[in-house]
């Protein structure tokens, strides 16, 4: 460990956070957390050297606080800021003010943010720089007039998307003239309330499409190269929920994946773009691909980049950003990894369903990875992002990646808080059983994975219907019996005692 | 009947005593059969139990049905395996789908197992006794008798002596 390395500003909450504070450790780098009033005992904020409260609950009080978090800077001498995914990670003039403090914000620069971040002037861009983009608008639209005529020579169905958007908000597929006015209008009313920007633009869409992206990783001098490839087309609420590497649809077109590569080099080389950043396209039934957006930022999904390269991303976004990094040749990438998103939601709606976790127990085992800031009983927090774990495995081959995974998910508990009836408290709900049962899916076994593979499967949302075992039936009788009859006796349950058994019942569980 | 006997979907438990707090071994006759000795250990998140197959652990939560039956998802830990709505009905009470459901025309009792009607006791519009015995049916190879949960007339009679029933089927209408 080197001495007197500078001290890094995490600005983010929960797993992300963590994550960077590992690496910081291990390089010496002292750290400091930040952190909301409802996030006072988060497990972040006890992985770092320092921590600072920046007030507030909501996001836009906290966590997007600009001005309270360069007095933490400030306060706690740091040099560096981190910005993890979310919040302040795209923000141009979250930089820029991090610049003007004489602060070091560990990405790309304010320049390159802002064009990304701006989806036409990214677009623009990219005409430019001759990379296939798909069909549609050159800018914003300059109203309905404009839309139906483009729809018209680029042909249904069309997506008219937000300008300034993401996350599936202010977008609306339209399947043919008739519709365009009312989804127009719609689409426009959604983006300005979402992101105070009305403006739209129109693309075609994509039949069935593959959602395919490049890790790359910038000098910030106009060199770079990439790490690889994800495939994150499995999606629900346009929103990823399992990623993997190498990509299922370009080991079908090879040639394609190095188009790819030439491309997201071309963009980054151009742009001269530091750090690490994430370039994504949508690739067809056909092969064809055709660039959608660029992430300036750490991907939520980078631990499968790692598990194939050996590359701990964050460790040469900190050596980077203090000058000892001396960018490497394309890394080699060996086997395969997935990663699946464990979230506090409902299996059949996907809406988030945060609430009180009152046991939680993760998976382990080679080469399983789990990156969460959940340890003991705790409260999914309803005021940010409810994901409750990332569990990502490597395997040889995508099939032994698969079957690590299955056996990772079934090892996981993440029980809502109960009374001593074994009744739940709270509205915890979460998304692993779809997860169970994604990784058993004869589509996903075979790498037949486009972004409508959820709404496309609807069993993936049933439970499986099986006669009950012996041994649960006996289970559930004594258990109702005990409850039933708990005021003959002292019903307090105590839950250390748990320990003991639970691992007994696992040696056992061996032999079937 | 005893508080002891009682069955979780085709599964006819026999229990020799009352299981009661956190740890114990009971004795229970599986399916008029076979004997077990099963140990239970009760935590704060369901309950594991040691049978002579193995150990095996189970996540329980509980969840009251619009009937005011608390039914049990039953997870089993290590293993994707969930069982949805499991509920230990006793024995007397398991051929009726609640004691406080009534209809608008009187109680419609119904089969909560497949079996064959072995013999029926009643007669339409003959006046019934709380307890009194209605129907039995044979299931798993054993005999259960299906009582009246109140006092009042026989209104329907939907099966017949022999006939085999499933689950959910009406057998009689009680007002």
């Amino acid at each position: 460990m080197k001495p007197n390395r500078p001290t890094v500003l995490i600005a983010n909450r929960g797993e992300i956070a963590i994550r960077i504070a590992r690496t910081c450790k291990l390089l010496g780098f002292p750290t400091v957390a930040v952190y909301s009033e409802a996030d006072q005992s988060s497990e972040h904020v006890f992985m770092c050297d320092q921590a600072y409260c920046l007030g507030g609950i909501l996001p836009k009080d906290s966590y997007l606080n600009i001005s309270s978090i360069l007095d933490i800077a400030r306060k706690s001498k740091a040099k560096l800021i981190h910005p993890g995914y979310g919040f302040l990670s795209e923000r141009a003039d979250f930089i820029e003010a991090c610049q003007k403090a004489n602060l070091i914000f560990i990405g790309p620069s304010a320049k390159c943010v802002a064009l990304m971040g701006n989806k036409v002037a990214a677009r623009m861009a990219m005409d430019q720089l001759n990379i296939a983009r798909v069909p549609g608008s050159h800018g914003a639209l300059s109203g309905v007039k404009e839309a139906k005529q483009l729809a018209k020579e680029i042909g249904y169905p069309v997506l008219l998307k937000a300008k300034a958007g993401g996350g599936g908000k202010g977008m609306r597929q339209v399947e043919s003239e008739k519709f365009l006015e009312s989804s127009f209008e719609a689409a426009s009313r959604e983006a300005e309330k979402s992101f105070g920007d009305s403006d739209l633009y129109l693309e075609k869409l994509i039949l069935s499409p593959h959602h395919v992206e490049v890790q790359v990783f910038g000098d910030g001098k106009g060199g770079g190269i990439h790490l690889g490839e994800r495939e994150c087309s499995i999606q629900r609420r346009h929103q990823k929920i399992l990623e993997e590497t190498p990509s299922p649809v370009l080991e079908l077109f090879p040639k394609t994946r190095e188009k790819l590569f030439e491309a997201a080099l071309k963009i980054i080389k151009n742009i001269k773009y530091q750090s690490a950043g994430t370039l994504e396209f949508i690739v067809d039934e056909q092969g064809n691909f055709y660039f959608l957006e660029m992430n300036t930022r750490l991907q939520v999904e980078h631990p499968v980049t790692e598990w194939v390269t050996g590359v701990d991303l964050v460790e040469w976004q900190l050596l980077q950003a203090i000058g000892e990094l001396q960018l490497p040749e394309i890394p080699p990438r060996t086997g395969h990894s997935i990663e699946v998103r464990l979230y506090a939601e409902d299996p059949e709606s996907f809406l988030p369903a945060p609430g009180s976790i009152g046991f939680i127990e993760f998976a382990s085992g080679p080469f399983v990875r789990v990156d969460s800031a959940f340890k003991s009983p705790t409260e999914v927090s309803m005021y940010y992002d409810p994901m409750i774990a990332k569990i990502s495995v490597w395997g040889e081959t995508r099939e032994k990646a698969l079957a690590r995974l299955r056996v990772s998910l079934d090892e996981i508990r993440v029980e809502p808080l109960k009374n001593a009836q074994g009744h739940k408290i709270g509205s915890l709900k979460t998304n692993l059983f779809l997860l169970q049962k994604l990784v058993r899916n004869k589509k996903v076994l075979k790498g037949d994975t486009p972004t409508d593979l959820i709404a496309k499967e609807p069993e993936l949302k049933q439970i499986f219907t099986k006669d009950v075992t012996l041994e649960a039936a006996l289970a559930v009788s004594l258990y109702q019996l005990i409850e039933e009859n708990i005021s003959l006796h002292d019903g307090t349950v105590n839950p250390t005692t748990e320990f003991y058994w639970t691992k007994q019942s696992k040696t056992e569980g061996l032999r079937s | 009947m005893s508080a002891l006997k009682g069955q979780v979907g085709a599964w006819h438990f026999d229990f020799a005593k009352l299981p009661i707090g956190l740890h114990g071994i009971v004795q229970v006759k599986i399916n008029e059969k076979d004997q077990l000795m099963v140990e239970w250990f009760k935590d704060a998140q369901g309950i594991s139990i040691k049978t002579e197959h193995g150990v095996f652990s189970f996540d329980l939560l509980g969840e009251v049905s619009e009937e005011g039956l608390v039914q049990y998802q039953v997870k089993q830990r290590g293993s994707s395996e969930v069982f949805s709505s499991l509920h230990f009905l006793t024995s007397g009470a398991e051929l009726f789908e609640s004691q406080n459901t009534k209809l608008k025309h009187g109680i419609k009792i119904k089969a909560q197992m497949p079996g064959k009607v072995l013999k029926i006791l009643i007669k339409e519009g003959q006046a019934i006794t709380e307890g009194e015995p209605m129907i039995v049916i044979e299931a798993m190879k054993m005999e259960n008798q299906v009582s009246s949960v109140h006092n009042g007339k026989v209104k329907k009679i939907f099966i017949e002596q022999g006939q085999a029933v499933e689950t959910g089927e009406a057998l009689v209408l009680l007002e």
